[in-house]
């Protein structure tokens, strides 16, 4: 993680991480002008670089062939428009449906990076601060899915790589039936692990809890953030009724439109989702700051005008 | 508390104590290292338990820093769980249970998934607590070697009753004339009381305690060394040549150009601490990882698929072997792929799992499970036999049927390959043993010759007489001398 992500995610409380989280997920999903859907996507996946380097290349190939994929479906199903691009048969390829593929492919790989960079930032302890005094059992559902997600796909990369090592070549099985086994399996194994983690919790005291826990502690930079934040998704939820960086998507008079009020929608949406950075930023600029006023240096030249 | 993590009725009988049966009292750490831990670092663990009773944010922010500082593990506090090894893990749980001050602390073999040197610490923190804290310990093993020193009291369970309850020396003394229980015993203990030495000494025996003695009657002794005869015109049949991984491209070098030969008929033991590249050298040479370089040829060939067919590979754990509901099908599952002329009741009885048939795999205990997956492995009767950590979980008896059985199949003609951090099961079982260290391998040589020059990273019984016998790795390599 880079370092000023890491000053974000150490100077503020689980509150600023989970209104930020859920605030760049409302952006990713609330506009679908192609400008602003590509420079919020262009930010995301800078914010994303910087907050796990080591998943990006494979999450990159995943979002490009989701891209793809909706891209090429909205192709098929939606060949409404007047200017026929090139026609195959009863298929049509128009610059509407080109348009409205290519956005719609945007706006879903953007909400994909939005949930990359939650499931990088997101912390159990953010979740369980929020949720276990008032939900209880929600808290629970996603602690254990936390812990059983990673646990089943190790399972599944181990059982796969070891099951070769029982089966003989000439059992010959159906894809189907051989993936469907292979679940079965999974799923059992998961289910033992999954018995240990609920033991733990049991030893942690969490099903004898009985007052009000996570109590949290709050600076001023968590108001600061926390503000600047929550007015920012004001201005976006405005804008959007107001029909501003939002077209009208499916349509056949789908319009590229980008007035002052997309700019400053715009500027709005990238200082949202580089908030991490910014106020990373800016405290490493302070720190700078702050040292050179508490620390002699004793280098030559400063000495000589000391 | 515990009694919610037993599956089952208590049929008759009462919990008799003062205290009341709740987590500020009694605290429990398990055996499962890796999923004992529910937040991502130390400090949102504790965090959490604390947290669970309430308590406010100063009393939080004290009790922390105190355990953390008790136990050493300040510098641990944030970091990623991911990150953290064995042993400081158990670490970090061993925190998480005391941080609420009990009064008892029950441990379930806390140490089956470390190596010797993490096991040694974590059972040295143990005795602190134990001693400077007046915390009652019930501490649970299967291998008593390291535990015993510390321990006040001895405690043997059999088939669901307690057969033994007594002082430490004594209780040893009653499992040594206990012929299914003598190789429990410490390895220094148990030669004494087979040599039959006389001393004043309460057991059990330090290692320099023994050292004297057998040297006062050394001139009676005499050391016979396990005779190991090595084939060096035999057949390669797996060969292993520049071997290069590592997981990241900046990341640090797991195996560092390693380049060694299996013969067909012997077997082979890599040995050295966790997280020192063995495990994931078994996963290159059983192609379940792909070498950024190097070249591996089975049988004087490219590997093929059919590698897969000729070869068994038995992971540090064995419930992933696992494919079906009960033991039953497991074992006649394999015996259907593998056209096997053994019988399935034969199988049962030869890997101790008779009863257990309708029991689900997953229900086993660690070494019955691993017995299981053996079973599976010895069924198919691959022409190499690769084991991860196989005697983890497993009692002194079993260790010992499993090292028989290695031997058996070595003298079919199959090949064995193993990694262990045991040193005495590697001294005892077989034919060469090498030391991986920072994905660097050393020398295949055989365990007289690569213990014997060893001062730290060796057996009891070589650490005890290497003035006297530095021959002897194990009890059976001293014996009186016949004049």
């Amino acid at each position: 993680m880079n370092k000023l992500i890491l000053n974000f995610q150490k100077r503020t409380n689980s509150v600023t991480i989970f209104v930020y989280l859920l605030g760049i997920i409302l952006i990713a999903l609330l506009f679908n002008n192609p400008i602003i859907s590509l420079i919020n996507l262009i930010a995301l996946i800078f914010m994303a670089i910087l907050v796990n380097r080591e998943k990006i290349k494979t999450y990159f190939k995943f979002s490009c062939v989701i891209f793809i994929v909706t891209f090429a479906f909205n192709l098929i199903l939606n060949q409404r428009g007047e200017d026929v691009l090139w026609k195959f048969y009863s298929f049509q390829l128009t610059q509407e449906s080109l348009l409205n593929g290519f956005i719609l492919g945007i706006s879903f790989v953007n909400l994909l990076w939005a949930f990359y960079i939650y499931n990088a930032l997101i912390r159990v302890k953010t979740v369980f601060e929020l949720l276990s005094s008032l939900l209880k059992n929600v808290a629970l559902i996603f602690i254990l899915t936390i812990q059983f997600i990673p646990r089943i796909i190790q399972i599944y990369n181990e059982t796969k790589s070891i099951r070769k090592f029982r089966i003989q070549n000439e059992v010959q099985q159906s894809k189907l039936k051989s993936t469907m086994d292979l679940m079965e399996i999974i799923l059992n194994k998961a289910v033992a692990s999954f018995m240990n983690v609920s033991d733990t919790l049991i030893l942690r005291g969490f099903n004898n809890h009985q007052k009000s826990i996570g109590k949290l502690e709050y600076r001023g930079a968590d108001f600061l953030l926390s503000i600047l934040m929550v007015s920012g998704l004001v201005v976006d939820i405005v804008m959007v009724i107001g029909k501003v960086g939002v077209i009208n998507l499916g349509s056949i008079d789908v319009q590229l439109i980008f007035t002052n009020s997309e700019l400053i929608l715009l500027l709005i949406n990238m200082i949202l989702i580089l908030l991490p950075v910014i106020f990373g930023g800016v405290n490493y600029l302070w720190w700078k700051f702050y040292i050179s006023k508490i620390t002699a240096s004793n280098t030559t030249t400063v000495k000589k005008y000391r | 508390m515990l009694a919610d993590l037993a599956v089952g009725k208590v049929l008759s009988g009462e919990l008799v104590t003062d205290l009341s049966l709740n987590n500020n009292n009694f605290a429990y750490v398990s055996q499962f290292v890796d999923n004992q831990m529910v937040m991502e670092t130390p400090r949102d663990e504790l965090k959490f338990v604390l947290d669970n009773q309430g308590c406010s944010q100063n009393e939080i922010q004290l009790r922390i820093t105190e355990i953390a500082s008790y136990l050493g593990i300040i510098d641990l506090l944030d970091i990623n769980e991911k990150r953290l090894s064995g042993g400081q893990k158990q670490l970090v749980n061993l925190a998480s249970a005391l941080i609420l001050k009990p009064k008892v602390l029950l441990l379930d073999e806390p140490t089956s998934q470390l190596d010797p040197i993490a096991a040694e610490k974590l059972l040295q923190v143990v005795h602190k607590i134990n001693e400077e804290l007046n915390v009652t310990v019930l501490l649970v093993e299967h291998e008593i070697d390291r535990a015993i020193r510390y321990a006040n009291r001895l405690l043997v369970m059999e088939e669901g009753s307690l057969i033994e309850d007594a002082p430490v020396d004594k209780g040893l003394r009653d499992i040594y004339q206990n012929p299914h229980l003598k190789n429990y015993l410490t390895q220094v203990d148990r030669l004494i009381l087979e040599l039959n030495l006389p001393t004043d000494q309460q057991l059990p025996l330090s290692n320099k305690e023994v050292g004297l003695l057998i040297n006062q009657h050394r001139t009676s002794l005499k050391s016979v060394p396990r005779k190991i005869l090595v084939d060096t015109t035999a057949e390669n049949i797996l060969e292993i040549k520049r071997l290069n991984f590592r997981f990241d491209f900046n990341g640090p070098q797991i195996i560092n150009n390693v380049s060694f030969e299996l013969k067909r008929g012997q077997s082979y033991c890599v040995i050295g601490p966790n997280g020192m590249g063995k495990t994931t050298l078994l996963k290159t040479m059983t192609q379940q990882l792909k070498p950024q370089s190097g070249k591996i040829l089975f049988a004087g060939h490219k590997v093929q698929n059919d590698f897969y067919q000729k070869v068994f590979v038995l992971p540090q754990n064995p419930a992933i072997l696992f494919m079906e509901d009960t033991v039953a099908e497991e074992i006649k599952y394999q015996l259907q792929l593998s056209r096997r002329d053994t019988t399935f009741e034969a199988v049962l009885e030869k890997f101790s799992l008779k009863g257990l048939e309708k029991t689900s795999p997953y229900d086993l205990s660690g070494g019955q499970q691993e017995f299981l997956a053996l079973a599976l492995g010895f069924i198919k009767n691959p022409q190499i036999l690769f084991l991860d950590e196989p005697t983890k979980g497993l009692d002194p008896n079993k260790k010992l049927e499993l090292g028989q059985m290695l031997n058996q199949f070595q003298k079919t003609g199959g090949t064995v390959f193993v990694n262990s951090h045991d040193l005495l099961f590697a001294a005892r079982f077989f034919d060469q043993i090498a030391m991986m260290f920072d994905g660097k391998i050393s020398q295949f040589t055989t365990p007289t010759v690569f213990f014997k020059d060893k001062f730290f990273y060796t057996t009891e019984i070589n650490k005890a007489l290497r003035e006297t016998f530095p021959l002897a790795l194990s009890w059976e390599d001293i014996k009186r001398s016949e004049s």
